[in-house]
């Protein structure tokens, strides 16, 4: 297809991608029933949509690719998401913000590799790449529109779902149906750059190899990283001090092996008590003093990873023995020994002066 | 006055559709051009109308002059105020969601102001009498009513000629009349029309010149009536057999709509059922019921012995083959041999011996060369034949076919003719609903005429077709055939 | 398109305002509870939804299988978002403390709050989204963005692709149908058969839409679709004082919130 010449699109472009945006939205019902039976298939609950998840960007690839413009890819995912806001999608105005900034990626994509990818199939990888990019997006939506605190790790393994998913059906079966629409002759006379006669059936399949070979990689690395060595930097053992100190730092419980001290504490909620027990952890004005608070702090928050905060009073703190963050399963748990239950602040991340 | 002078064309690496084409058209005048498929009939008409070469590739020499002005120096918005192109699919050429709006679509991007432009509405429903049409929602409208609209929305742009691009192949024998009426109208009201037509006989009354389209040439044209009334005598039903199929008391609607009012059918081997009706009598939707497709709502359906809902649709499958009106919608695969023996994979039947019958009989409908193609590739007829050969690559025992002539042919129109027929003399059954009288005279020993939901007449198609004269239907023994 | 959540025609006083000034000020409440997640604030939009509906007249059944969904949905998200968070005040442990270990799974009430936020904010951004649906013709919202600046060949996609949906419904319906035909059944065991089902819906589908393509472009360029920049209107919608006043509002709203969620309150306080 002509993509050069004036920068207003034609009619037939418009068509194209209203068409296509409405075939997608109409369409998603069956993805979401295909998923189901996915569902169904392996026993789980949910977790399919995600594996779906890359047939709803195929939508958008697929017009990025039949109308070659900047921009494009955009006007087809906030067309697609209106179309699923009028037929009264479950997600509401959400869908339509959410498929504008999955076009918008595709075309970020194609603005940055450029042609259109028949010749080349370096170019291929990079656009299954920016599929499975765009598919995942929607992942780090979702989670922020309908659900805190969940654990990091477990975001991620999600994204990395909704990324393999992208690569599979926005990516290699998108390629697919792309070769498959240019054999019908479907784009009789617009399309000028018809593919030349092939040599072969098995075309498909071979020309995809290498990409295959290359996404499979790619896809085994990035569990293996999530699963692995991701888990490092998103330690549920780590607390970051920050704020007005002279020196930032992020704190593990070996930092001060030789610290910790045990105290017997109370937890006095508002409704429930937790009878008195033994706790061991570094107190809190260890960790501060590290970090050398500046003269004008006077508070300090407490931040846990599902959002809860507690605030104390800086001094107290400094002065403050039984008041220790203790090693628990899988979490820092501050110990607020003379403070009642509500600052007794379960999986801490941040340690912010001010 | 439109006149086309020397007029050639041909697509990007291809040969000339068409060379050194003459042609005029005046107000008041009705012209018909025939030809067969692929004549370039459909090109001729984009020439006519400007979007060759302003909206399509290709070489083009010639000119074409309207009312004095020549159209290569005239932009395409210009040349479509003068000349309107009513294409084949009506359902493609709507735009918009309301009625009002698609007629209003023309004139607000002329930038007529909105008093004029509904004025304009309304004058362009009265011309084609659709006044009570103009609240209603596009999506919902019948296939006639959209074609009607779509001629509304072109004349609201007050052309002065219009083009239209077969114009009665989904019309039923009552639409086709009043096509005729309406083309009168137009002629009356001064407009110049042409119409590029297949089926002859559905517009030969109104014509005032008939041309041609073969070869490349363009030629004037004597059309005489031909039949297809077959030679073979006709096979008599085994109804002394248990039926193949049998419905009793089936109703069923959607919605509120009644589609199927407490009809009973039954289906014995060796008949051939010509299902005739208006369109929108439930023709379609009979079919749907009796290949299990929709469960009725009353009443009961039974393949052979057992009850149709108690069938898994693979059973349903190896009893019966289907072939629905678009065929688009009913290809699969991706090449023209995956596609057609599909079905045997499915029902475990790809075994050697059903494979080699399967090669022969695609070699026999001239399919065998294009056995490595993609199957959309295809042209429509070659697209509905792949169709009937897929539908029966199992051998079924009963065929149930919803309008498989259109856009066929006449070899197109004999293989599939000739399958019915060879299925009949294996004892298999057959339904076929279709407008084409000399088809059901001709090949059918059983003609059930449906009308509102329930069966009107039911009897050999001779009879049926006198009764339906006696009712005033008599349209229906008159479309049809003498197809180029 | 669905006839229970597609527009529903009427002249309350929600169909009469100017599709654009609803659609953007959708977008800038939500966008506003988005950032600013206040239980108060969600309840109260909650309510002027639920209003909405009735002064629109259209029927939100409860018994209907989506507004079920919905609820269902919502009180998920509760649960869920109860279950993960352990912080604030403990108000009960589901398991109690047993042979000294324990306790476990702490229901406490900054948890309850945060699922009452999160199941509210979604309750509230479908629910208002299908009153504006309900409410808004998307022919006269396309020509609103069209009048208010946006290039009209480009809004009219909108149009287009509403025009379609119910088209393709029927035709996906249809090609099920001939699938069922064959005897074709879906087969999701391996991502070959998921492939296959996937490609035996979508493959006639694209063809079929594919090849409206040239026919309705033709179409529409037959009739003077982009002949100017501009184009009349045989049926719009007037921008009068009230879409202005609902504007101001709407977006009034909005810096609030950014004010709000970047300066004065501290988190757990601003979630009511």
């Amino acid at each position: 297809m002509n993509s050069s010449q004036s920068p207003r699109l034609k009619t037939y472009e418009i068509v194209t991608i209203a068409i296509l945006g409405s075939l997608g939205g109409a369409l998603s019902t069956f993805i979401g029933y295909l998923g189901n039976l996915v569902n169904l298939a392996l026993g789980v609950p949910f977790g399919a949509g995600q594996f779906m998840a890359g047939l709803h960007v195929f939508w958008l690839v697929l017009i990025r690719i039949f109308v070659p413009r900047n921009g494009a890819g955009t006007f087809g995912g906030f067309l697609k998401g209106l179309v699923e806001l009028f037929t009264g999608s479950t997600h509401g105005l959400v869908i339509v913000l959410i498929t504008l900034f999955q076009g918008l990626l595709i075309d970020l994509g194609g603005i940055a590799i450029k042609e259109t990818p028949e010749t080349d199939n370096f170019k291929r990888f990079l656009w299954w790449l920016v599929a499975g990019v765009s598919s995942a997006s929607n992942v780090f939506a979702f989670q922020f529109i309908y659900f805190s605190g969940a654990p990091w790790f477990y975001i991620a393994l999600i994204a990395v779902l909704a990324f393999c998913s992208g690569i599979i059906f926005s990516g290699y079966f998108a390629w697919e149906t792309i070769d498959f629409l240019y054999d019908t002759g479907v784009f009789s006379f617009h399309t000028q750059k018809q593919p030349p006669p092939t040599k072969e059936r098995k075309r498909v399949i071979y020309r995809n190899i290498p990409a295959i070979a290359f996404v499979l990689f790619l896809t085994i690395g990035s569990v293996y990283y999530v699963g692995f060595v991701a888990r490092a930097f998103v330690d549920p053992y780590a607390c970051e001090v920050v704020g007005l100190v002279e020196q930032p730092y992020v704190y593990h419980p070996g930092t001060f092996p030789d610290e910790s001290v045990t105290i017997e504490a109370e937890l006095q909620g508002a409704y429930t008590h937790l009878p008195p027990a033994n706790y061991s952890g570094v107190p809190v004005s260890r960790i501060l003093h590290e970090a050398s608070p500046l003269p004008e702090a006077s508070m300090l928050r407490v931040v846990a990873r599902d959002g809860y905060s507690a605030r104390f009073s800086l001094a107290d703190v400094m002065t403050d023995s039984r008041l220790i963050l203790s090693v628990a399963e899988d979490e820092l748990w501050l110990i607020a020994a003379d403070y009642d239950g509500a600052y007794w602040v379960h999986h801490v991340s941040i340690f912010e002066v001010y | 006055m439109i006149e086309a002078k020397n007029l050639s064309f041909s697509y990007p690496f291809s040969s000339p559709v068409f060379e050194e084409v003459d042609f005029k058209l005046a107000p008041k005048e009705v012209v018909v051009i025939t030809g067969p498929t692929g004549s370039g009939k459909s090109t001729l008409a984009k020439c006519i109308t400007g979007f060759i070469p302003h909206h399509v590739d290709g070489t083009y020499v010639g000119s074409i002059i309207i009312n004095d002005h020549d159209m290569g120096d005239m932009s395409l918005a210009d040349i479509s105020r003068l000349v309107g192109l009513v294409q084949q699919d009506s359902e493609s050429q709507i735009c918009t969601l309301k009625v009002l709006d698609e007629i209003a679509f023309g004139p607000e991007n002329f930038l007529v102001k909105r008093n004029d432009i509904l004025s304009r509405i309304q004058e362009s429903l009265d011309a084609i009498d659709s006044h009570h049409l103009i609240e209603r929602e596009t999506y919902a409208l019948s296939g006639g009513e959209k074609k009607r609209i779509v001629i509304a929305s072109i004349l609201s742009s007050l052309p002065q000629y219009i083009v239209f691009d077969e114009p009665t192949s989904n019309l039923d024998p009552q639409g086709i009349k009043q096509f005729q009426d309406l083309l009168l109208q137009l002629k009356e009201n001064n407009f110049g029309v042409l119409c590029i037509e297949h089926n002859l006989n559905a517009v030969l009354p109104v014509a005032d010149r008939t041309l041609k389209l073969d070869d490349g040439k363009l030629v004037s044209y004597n059309p005489v009536y031909e039949s297809t009334e077959s030679n073979s005598p006709r096979i008599q039903p085994f109804l002394f057999q248990e039926p193949l199929l049998s419905a009793s008391q089936i109703s069923f609607s959607y919605d509120s709509k009644i589609a199927i009012d407490n009809l009973s059918l039954s289906i014995y081997p060796g008949e051939i059922i010509a299902l005739m009706g208006d369109n929108g009598s439930g023709k379609t939707t009979l079919l749907r019921l009796l290949s299990g497709l929709l469960s009725p709502d009353f009443g009961q359906i039974f393949l052979g012995d057992t009850h149709i809902e108690k069938l898994s649709s693979k059973d349903i499958a190896k009893h019966t083959g289907i072939v629905f009106q678009n065929p688009v919608h009913q290809i699969f695969e991706k090449s023209v041999w995956q596609e057609y023996t599909l079905g045997l994979r499915i029902l475990g039947l790809d075994d050697i011996y059903h494979l080699e019958q399967a090669e022969e009989k695609l070699k026999k409908y001239g399919l065998f060369e294009k056995k490595n193609d993609n199957p959309y590739s295809l042209s429509h007829g070659q697209k509905r034949r792949l169709n009937v050969l897929s539908s029966m690559v199992h051998t079924p025992s009963l065929l149930i076919f919803d309008e498989p002539f259109i856009g066929q042919d006449k070899v197109g129109r004999t293989l599939i003719t000739e399958s019915l027929l060879n299925h009949q003399k294996n004892g298999g059954a057959s339904i076929v609903v279709t407008h084409d009288s000399e088809f059901s005279k001709g090949f059918g020993n059983r003609l059930v005429f449906l009308d509102s939901g329930a069966i009107l007449l039911d009897g050999t198609p001779e009879s049926v077709l006198s009764h339906l004269a006696l009712l005033g239907k008599d349209e229906y023994d008159f479309s049809g055939v003498n197809q180029e | 398109m669905n006839k229970q959540f597609g527009f529903h025609e009427g002249d309350s006083f929600l169909h009469i305002l100017n599709p654009l000034a609803k659609f953007l000020s959708l977008i800038f409440i939500m966008i506003g509870i988005l950032i600013y997640p206040s239980l108060t604030l969600t309840i109260f939009f909650l309510l002027l939804t639920l209003i909405g509906f009735r002064v629109a007249q259209v029927p939100l059944e409860l018994s209907h299988n989506r507004v079920r969904f919905l609820l269902v949905f919502s009180v998920l998200l509760l649960v869920l978002q109860v279950m993960v968070i352990s912080n604030g005040n403990v108000i009960i442990y589901l398991v109690p403390v047993l042979n000294g270990t324990g306790p476990f799974f702490p229901i406490t009430d900054y948890g309850i709050s945060v699922g009452l936020v999160f199941a509210t904010r979604f309750l509230l951004i479908v629910l208002s989204s299908m009153l504006f649906v309900s409410v808004t013709d998307p022919t006269l919202l396309a020509h609103s963005l069209a009048r208010s600046g946006v290039p009209y060949r480009y809004s009219f996609a909108l149009i287009i692709s509403l025009r379609f949906l119910p088209l393709f419904d029927a035709e996906s319906d249809m090609v099920r149908m001939a699938q069922r035909a064959r005897g074709i059944t879906y087969d999701v065991r391996s991502i070959h058969g998921i492939l296959a089902s996937i490609r035996y819906t979508f493959y006639p589908l694209l063809v079929s839409a594919l090849s409206r393509v040239d026919t309705l472009s033709m179409s529409m360029d037959g009739r003077g679709f982009g002949y100017d920049t501009h184009r009349t209107y045989v049926r719009f919608a007037k921008w009068r004082k009230r879409d202005s006043f609902l504007m101001i509002l709407s977006l009034g709203f909005l810096i609030l919130c950014v004010l709000f969620s970047f300066n004065i309150l501290p988190f757990p306080l601003i979630l009511f």
